[in-house]
């Protein structure tokens, strides 16, 4: 189903913590909305699940108007940041909750239920309270009984940001299978670039309270709209247009840059003469930060025996220089 | 949920709550003209002051409270540093037994005391076939026309909950705290004096007013002792005269005493840093060698020897036909329990507590789910004011609240004129507690224990992540259905343990149905006890008592209950 945000605007108090933001999420992707903390993506979220709503502007999802439409009649399921599950029920009935509500005849009922918990292998653990599982179990749980009750829209709320760095991996794969087998239109919220890049059909930008960007991964790691959406995914150095390196790149716009990756670096070849000030070798690279003559610094990454003190050249290949008005 | 109920609650308040608070305190500070009209005027209160036997009243009834108090933390700050810091033989078992004087109404305690204490009483006939003491002229343990007799019953009756909220001031200072004070040099007696005990304070504090009001307004005691001059039994007296102004001067005294009390606490309470950081390190608890644990074990099991001196004076008493200038009952009988189950007087007396307990504790259930329900997770305008009434009850001494009952709903707040006459006769049928005091005294109970009951709904709901709630709405549950299936259930046994307390206070309150029922056939248990202790009858002390035995058994039953269902959280009941 494609769920729609049209000019959406979301104030607590006199503040303003959602500004104006059109989406389109369309049938079937993956959405990622992707900014720091406070920018507002989970606000959108709430909206989208209906436990607040907008002060201006309209939601839809296919062609109902949602404004107004209370949480339990909207057809969403959320995966939890805290899990939320239910402590006083078993694995099975906090699965089985969604469909008991929607009063699912029992023989249904428990054979959806059942290929819910073969879907995040939570099977054996059926009968098990809450408090007997693991974090990822708990997770687990979650993920199973949002995506049982067949949503129109599948949200995620920073669902792995409580699992540590192993688990997260293990579980962002989950979710990338499930979503791949059941194909429900998802909106995953997160500040986690790596997790939005390697799962998002499309990503949204957003800081404070503004949608900057909406593209596919590469189009947004590519061609960000504006410096910040360069400098949140990834890294860029950045350099306003009149500075020593603006003028040399030939800067076109305000704010002129390029990726640390696309630095290269020699120490005999052509380009800038500068001074390796950083070093941190990370074994297939090298995270350095360069010291120009002018004393402007550049973080370049490059394969290759470098160490601080020395004195190398570098120069950027004119396609990967990118030019911002802001 | 909010539409219905916010209006609800608020006209439950101000009908019955505030309403009778200002019918008080309208009736003393407004005096009549003989002119009909009526100004503001401190007149009554000097009336009061004037008078030498008021002012000995509020002198005892102060002093009652001072000593009660006085002892009750001399007695439990040792004891309770002794219960959280070492381990000592049979500390277990005492901790359960020590809340045990608290199953005795103290009044029905005064019964049995008197048994044991009196001049020609146990004790004293015991010491002297000792040849300790002349029964020519015996000691008067009782002193002073039952003052001390008054203080002992308190003492004993109260010192559980001053123990418990001691026990959890001085659990609640962070160890780490102490640790600082030992690293930097300070001895274990230091350590007491400079920090646990200052930090503890608000705590010790709070459980010290809630011993201090409750000595101060106690009825039933004094009452026993035929010990009139206080302030709770001239209450008691003057609240039939309903056009005296005295007794509503001696309430509103009454009130600001334990709103100073309130305050102070508050204020108190503000600087609580004790909490902080509290899990960094554990409660060391040292294990006491064993002649000073055996030594421990000794005073705790004096100290609960004496306080179960009444009950143990009670059941002897229930189950005497004969008892009179002997150590022990010369006769025996069981006739006084069958008694109590053929005589119309206890037996109506059994039925309306139970209706009256049943009633209220449903009532609150209700009152209570919603209250704490819209403080913990609606927006509304007056919250504020929501929290503060829910909570105000708790600061109203049974006294005051039964005094203000009974003036505001014995008369109809409508003109007497012939166009409100219907209204007039309406208001009297309905709440009159001369007419019938059934629903006024449902009410009383209600409005005593809601704050308990808000507060552990609210306690419970707060522990609970609003995104369980959430999560529910969002998997298609409505309102209610997220209400029945999900909130409830999980606050369930802090709401049952809160409605299991109201029921089991509601049965053995005193100063409502002493103030409140005026017709036997409306009485409850406590109140039939009274009575039959004012009858000249022989058998009467002891069917009073097999009836207070009968209520001790269900006391004690329904605080087994509520500690099954609440384990460890049992002494936040008695905390206020």
């Amino acid at each position: 189903m494609d769920i729609i945000l049209d000019k959406v605007v979301k104030r607590f108090d006199k503040t303003t913590i959602v500004n104006s933001a059109n989406l389109h999420i369309r049938s079937g992707e993956m959405f990622f909305l992707l900014g720091p903390s406070g920018c507002g993506k989970t606000t959108i979220l709430r909206m989208l699940a209906g436990f607040y709503d907008p002060e201006e502007g309209d939601i839809r999802f296919g062609e109902r108007r949602m404004i107004g439409v209370p949480p339990h009649e909207r057809n969403t399921a959320l995966v939890f940041q805290n899990y939320a599950v239910w402590p006083h029920m078993t694995v099975f009935e906090n699965i089985a909750y969604g469909l008991r509500v929607r009063k699912v005849p029992e023989p249904e009922l428990t054979r959806r239920v059942n290929e819910a918990m073969d879907l995040v292998k939570m099977t054996h653990l059926a009968t098990r309270k809450p408090s007997q599982l693991s974090g990822g179990q708990q997770q687990r749980v979650a993920l199973a009984r949002a995506v049982v009750v067949n949503p129109d829209l599948l949200l995620f709320d920073e669902p792995l940001c409580n699992l540590d760095a192993k688990l997260r991996i293990e579980m962002r794969d989950e979710i990338q299978r499930l979503h791949r087998k059941t194909r429900v239109s998802s909106l995953y919220v997160t500040h986690d670039q790596e997790e939005a890049l390697s799962l998002a059909s499309r990503i949204g930008v957003m800081n404070a309270g503004v949608i900057q960007q909406v593209g596919s991964p590469q189009e947004i790691y590519d061609q960000p709209a504006n410096s910040f959406v360069a400098n949140f995914i990834g890294e860029m150095n950045l350099y306003p247009a009149d500075s020593a390196l603006g003028q040399l790149l030939q800067a076109s716009k305000k704010i002129v840059g390029f990726r640390p990756e696309n630095v290269l670096v020699s120490t005999t070849g052509a380009g800038l003469s500068a001074k390796v000030t950083l070093c941190t070798y990370l074994g297939a690279k090298n995270q350095m930060v360069l010291t120009t003559e002018q004393g402007q610094e550049v973080k370049a990454w490059a394969a290759g025996h470098f160490s601080e003190g020395d004195t190398v050249k570098f120069g950027v290949d004119a396609e990967r220089v990118r030019h911002f008005d802001a | 949920m909010k539409k219905i109920f916010l209006p609800i609650v608020f006209l439950f308040f101000g009908l019955f709550l505030i309403y009778p608070l200002t019918s008080v305190l309208g009736g003393a500070f407004f005096v009549e003209s003989p002119d009909g009209s009526s100004h503001f005027s401190l007149q009554y209160f000097r009336l009061i002051f004037e008078n030498p036997f008021y002012r000995d009243c509020f002198a005892n009834s102060f002093l009652i409270a001072c000593w009660s108090t006085a002892v009750c933390l001399l007695l439990t700050l040792p004891m309770a540093y002794l219960f959280l810091r070492c381990n000592f033989p049979g500390k277990t078992l005492y901790s359960t037994l020590l809340l045990m004087p608290l199953i005795l109404p103290p009044f029905v305690g005064a019964i049995g005391l008197k048994q044991v204490l009196a001049r020609f009483g146990s004790l004293n006939l015991l010491l002297s076939s000792l040849g300790l003491v002349d029964l020519q002229n015996p000691p008067d343990w009782f002193g002073q026309g039952g003052f001390v007799g008054v203080i002992i019953l308190e003492v004993l009756h109260l010192y559980p909950i001053m123990f418990l909220s001691v026990q959890a001031a001085l659990a609640n200072v962070d160890p780490s705290l102490r640790d600082a004070a030992r690293n930097l040099g300070a001895d274990g007696w230091r350590i007491f004096r400079t920090v646990t005990v200052p930090l503890s304070m608000p705590g010790i504090f709070a459980g010290g007013s809630i011993v201090f009001v409750s000595a101060f307004t106690d009825l039933g005691v004094p009452l026993m002792f035929d010990y009139m001059t206080t302030v709770p039994t001239q209450i008691f007296n003057l609240v039939t005269q309903a056009d005296n102004p005295a007794g509503y001067a001696l309430v509103v005294v009454t009130l600001f005493v334990v709103s100073a009390l309130f305050l102070i606490g508050k204020r108190l309470g503000e600087g609580n840093y004790a909490m902080l950081a509290r899990s960094a390190s554990h409660q060391d608890i040292s294990t006491l060698s064993p002649l000073s644990g055996w030594l421990a074990s000794g005073a705790v099991a004096l100290l609960l020897c004496a306080s179960v001196l009444p009950h143990f004076g009670v059941i002897i008493q229930a189950f005497s036909a004969k008892w009179f200038m002997t150590v022990m009952p010369s006769e025996w009988t069981n006739s006084s329990f069958s008694e109590v189950f053929s005589l119309p007087l206890t037996v109506v007396s059994m039925q309306n507590s139970l209706q009256y307990a049943a009633l209220s504790a449903s009532l609150d259930l209700v009152l209570g789910i919603a209250v704490a329900y819209m403080l913990a997770r609606e927006n509304f305008a007056g919250k504020k004011m929501l929290d503060v009434l829910a909570m105000l009850p708790l600061a109203l001494p049974g006294l005051v609240m039964a005094f203000a009952y009974y003036v505001a709903f014995s008369h109809s707040p409508f003109p007497d004129a012939p166009a409100w006459k219907s209204l007039n006769s309406l208001w009297v049928s309905v709440f009159d507690p001369r007419n019938n005091p059934a629903l006024i005294l449902v009410i009383a109970y209600a409005m005593h224990r809601l704050p308990y009951i808000v507060r552990a709904a609210y306690a419970g709901l707060q522990q609970t992540s609003v995104s369980l709630e959430e999560a529910s709405a969002n998997m298609g549950a409505t309102p209610l259905q997220t209400i029945l299936k999900i909130t409830l259930p999980l606050i369930s046994a802090n709401l049952i343990a809160g409605t299991i307390m109201t029921f089991s206070f509601a049965m053995l309150d005193v100063s409502n149905g002493m103030i409140l029922a005026q017709e036997w056939r409306f009485f409850p248990l406590t109140k039939a006890i009274y009575m039959l202790m004012g009858r000249i009858t022989p058998t009467a002390p002891s069917i009073a008592c097999a009836l207070g035995v009968l209520a001790m058994i269900f006391l004690a039953a329904s605080l087994f209950l509520a500690s099954k269902l609440l384990g460890q959280k049992m002494g936040q009941l008695f905390k206020a």
